[in-house]
């Protein structure tokens, strides 16, 4: 039996066949396609990799000039620099030496000590033009001769007492020498120290710099770090500060930040990994099966997770590296909302459900949900919420502009809501009062998806209460000690783990293609899989009439919402082409002449 | 205070020897399989590498730069093309294991198709890793593989991380000397090296120590 095959089956809250059945059935079985993944390995245009590493220079330049010219920014470095001269000049005052530090007993035998006390002497005795230097102790001995000093005589016999006055005048002139040689450096640094020299750019990989920043810009952080307490500015954060902000230079700023967290995650992740682990151009990455606890399979040397969304500037160029070698295509299959889908179904949530069901758009949905009296004033009251939301969208695509901007205003609380957010993180979020944090809240959980809220209350939690564990379906179960602190972590994985069934799909595809070698698994993605095909109708065709029932396959006994996944096809991972299913031969021909011919892609 | 377990051990290392021993395993019926592995690259090489990336990126091509950080990198745990195996350690209770020294590659090419074809049940802890060197040099698998590691975590899987900890010495190394466990260089120039044959015995013996106990788990789950 393949895993495929236990499909489709009960809701996990009513039949856990428990881990010894998840581990034979399913996690052992796809330990070869892992490493049938692994050694296949990605194919990389290196000069793509070129050309990504000019993009990133190019990005974190513009960035630099940016933050550089902003007046915020500006202001901030002039605001820091007073502090950082003043550290600075207690650091260099710290080095400076005194008199007494270079003030030593006369040594008759120092030539250093006889050249200051001659000429000492010489100037007591008015003969400052024979003054030098240096004296040598033949020298003095001649310039005794000539002066007819009985002190310069004293000198040449070394009968000089340390105690004597011009011994220790002498003394004191060279230490204010010695002591000028090593503090006046140091003097001339703090005079001519200027913002310029002393304070650096402003740098937006410091996480301290950025703490103090969003300080002067009077930011409440959104995030503290686990270990040190201190403010956390991640990208996500930036990404919900900005959009508390309509002003253009802090809007900048933002957009700065962001560009550089991406342009060090793609230099760093990929275009180093790329670099470090790429061999005859493959690069083999390491995927790690069950490297989460949702049982996502994690991946290292390079992690792909971390590959930038398509809305990012760098999705283009990185993925444009990833390529087909000569003779083949890449491809790539990926499930549509998949996490929605599963969790409109195990909740069984009406109008969760509706989304796919009756194709509802889902912002139109929420904001009728968040703010039904808003909506009321528009539309009137709502009696069939179906027909309410296709109006309500309709209004929006006709021009209605009270209804787009609640449409635009409902996109930020979602995901925080999806996730398990409370109404202190929605007030924060969307900068409204907690009041109405509270309302979109209780209207999210209460009236907009209460089959959810049903499920989270009173399947999960009171399983993980019972058992002390959840089962998230096959087997796979998820323990847990407290269950109040890790609620989000319980129930944002009772949906999760069904990404296994990208897995099982590729385990399904190896089986079926037997001894095939046209067609390549090569990697993983959360909800998708990437491989390379032979640029052939024929191979291609075998692949989609294959790969798309598979993935469609019901996981649920009596699932209502089904499964969703389309093949692409294309020269590299930027450009993809989507197939419809059971299509035929001429119709892929068609696209494969279509990428020959467009080489530029 | 647990019993620590002395782990017995014989090592082998011509082709001759080698073959005898593997005959006599086949007879085996389960077996754990662990592998040593190391760069194929001198620590010279990869320090010469090393210092090219750091000190003269810029008069490299990008071709040579390229070259120059994947010599600098390479370690045991890269891809089978830049690694080579030093021991592969069989563990034939949770006290005894056999160990092969690697000499060169048809030694290695040699176990690994043994391996490959081997009839019994393998015990491996993290068999990504080994499995994919297998099949990297043979181009197949053996039939029968539990991976301890992966049954391990099917059982303690968790919300909190700390509490799903599952490697082998995290799992077992209460069990056997303490020095086991702090081992932590595997670029060893003699391969007969008395402390890390020893090591690489504990690795092996407490695979199969760990798979005795999570069969009593997974039984009682079953």
């Amino acid at each position: 039996m393949i895993p495929l095959d236990l499909l489709p089956i009960k809701p996990p809250s009513e039949f856990d066949p428990g881990p010894t059945y998840f581990y034979e059935n399913v996690v052992k079985q796809l330990i070869p396609d892992f490493i049938r993944i692994m050694n296949s390995g990605l194919h990389i245009d290196d000069e793509a990799v070129d050309e990504l590493r000019l993009v990133l220079d190019g990005v974190l330049e513009t960035v630099e000039t940016r933050l550089l010219n902003n007046q915020l920014i500006q202001d901030f470095q002039a605001n820091e620099y007073p502090k950082i001269f003043a550290k600075y000049k207690e650091e260099v005052e710290g080095s400076m030496r005194t008199l007494a530090f270079y003030t030593k007993e006369y040594n008759p035998k120092n030539a250093v000590h006889r050249s200051y006390i001659v000429n000492t002497r010489l100037e007591l005795i008015n003969k400052l033009d024979l003054c030098k230097p240096s004296w040598s102790a033949k020298e003095v001995k001649a310039l005794s001769g000539y002066v007819s000093d009985m002190y310069i005589e004293k000198i040449v016999n070394k009968t000089i007492p340390v105690n004597d006055t011009i011994a220790k005048e002498a003394m004191v002139r060279l230490a204010k020498d010695k002591l000028d040689i090593w503090n006046k450096p140091r003097l001339n640094k703090i005079s001519n120290a200027t913002q310029e020299t002393l304070l650096p750019p402003f740098n937006p990989g410091s996480s301290l710099q950025l703490s103090k920043l969003f300080e002067f810009l009077k930011v409440e952080p959104l995030a503290f770090s686990k270990d040190t307490g201190a403010a956390s500015w991640g990208r996500s954060q930036v990404e919900e500060v900005m959009l508390t902000t309509d002003d253009p230079v802090r809007l900048d700023i933002y957009e700065a930040f962001i560009d550089f967290s991406f342009s060090s995650i793609v230099r760093k992740t990929f275009v180093e990994g790329f670099d470090k682990f790429t061999i005859d151009h493959l690069l083999h990455g390491n995927f790690k099966l069950f490297g989460a606890k949702t049982f996502r399979p994690t991946s290292n040397s390079i992690n792909l997770l971390n590959m930038p969304s398509t809305r990012s500037i760098y999705a283009k160029p990185l993925k444009k590296c990833i390529i087909a070698p000569p003779g083949y295509v890449v491809w790539t299959i990926d499930f549509a909302a998949l996490e929605d889908r599963v969790i409109a179904n195990l909740s069984g949530d009406v109008n969760k459900l509706n989304v796919f069901v009756e194709g509802l758009d889902g912002h139109s949905l929420n904001a009728c949900g968040y703010w039904p009296e808003k909506v009321a004033k528009e539309l009137g009251p709502n009696t069939d919420n179906v027909a309410y939301v296709q109006k309500f969208k309709a209004a929006v695509d006709a021009g209605n502009k009270v209804l787009k901007k609640i449409r635009t205003e409902s996109k930020a609380p979602t995901f925080g809501l999806a996730y398990g957010a409370y109404p202190k993180k929605i007030a924060d979020t969307i900068k409204c009062s907690m009041e109405v944090a509270t309302e979109i809240f209780d209207n999210y959980h209460n009236s907009l998806y209460p089959g959810i809220t049903n499920f989270r209350e009173r399947v999960i939690i009171p399983n993980a209460k019972r058992d002390g564990y959840i089962h998230m379906g096959l087997g796979c179960r998820m323990y847990v000690d407290d269950i109040e602190k890790d609620s989000r972590t319980l129930f944002n994985s009772a949906s999760q783990f069904w990404s296994i069934l990208t897995l099982i799909a590729i385990h399904r595809l190896h089986n079926e293609m037997k001894e095939r070698t046209d067609i390549v698994v090569n990697a993983t993605i959360y909800d998708a899989i990437y491989g390379i095909v032979e640029d052939t109708p024929e191979s291609i065709k075998w692949l989609n009439d294959t790969i798309c029932p598979i993935m469609e396959q019901d996981f649920l006994e009596n699932q209502t919402v089904p499964n969703e996944a389309n093949l692409e096809i294309g020269p590299n991972w930027s450009y993809m082409t989507e197939l419809p299913h059971n299509c035929s031969i001429e119709h892929i021909q068609g696209v494969i002449d279509e990428l020959r011919d467009d080489k530029t892609k | 205070m647990k019993h620590t377990i002395e782990v017995s051990y014989t090592y082998y290392t011509t082709r001759f020897s080698i073959s005898k021993v593997l005959a006599t395993l086949e007879e085996v019926h389960t077996l754990s399989l662990d592998f040593e592995t190391q760069a194929q690259y001198s620590l010279e090489e990869r320090a010469e590498a090393k210092l090219l990336v750091k000190k003269h990126q810029d008069e490299l091509s990008s071709k040579d730069l390229r070259l120059s950080k994947v010599v600098a990198n390479c370690s045991g745990l890269s891809h089978p093309k830049i690694v080579k195996i030093t021991h592969v350690i069989f563990g034939l209770s949770e006290s005894e294991a056999i160990i092969i020294i690697i000499n060169d590659y048809k030694a290695q090419k040699q176990v690994l198709e043994w391996i490959a074809e081997y009839k019994g049940k393998f015990l491996i802890h993290n068999s990504l890793f080994d499995l994919k060197l297998v099949h990297y040099h043979t181009g197949k698998l053996p039939k029968d593989v539990e991976d301890t590691q992966l049954a391990a975590r099917c059982l303690i899987n968790h919300t909190q991380d700390w509490h799903c900890k599952t490697g082998l010495k995290h799992l077992m190394g209460g069990y056997y000397d303490p020095k086991w466990t702090l081992i932590d260089s595997y670029d060893i120039q003699d391969y007969k090296d008395e402390a890390f044959l020893r090591y690489c015995a504990i690795d092996g013996a407490s695979t199969f120590k760990l798979w005795e106990q999570l069969q009593e788990h997974l039984k009682e789950d079953k």
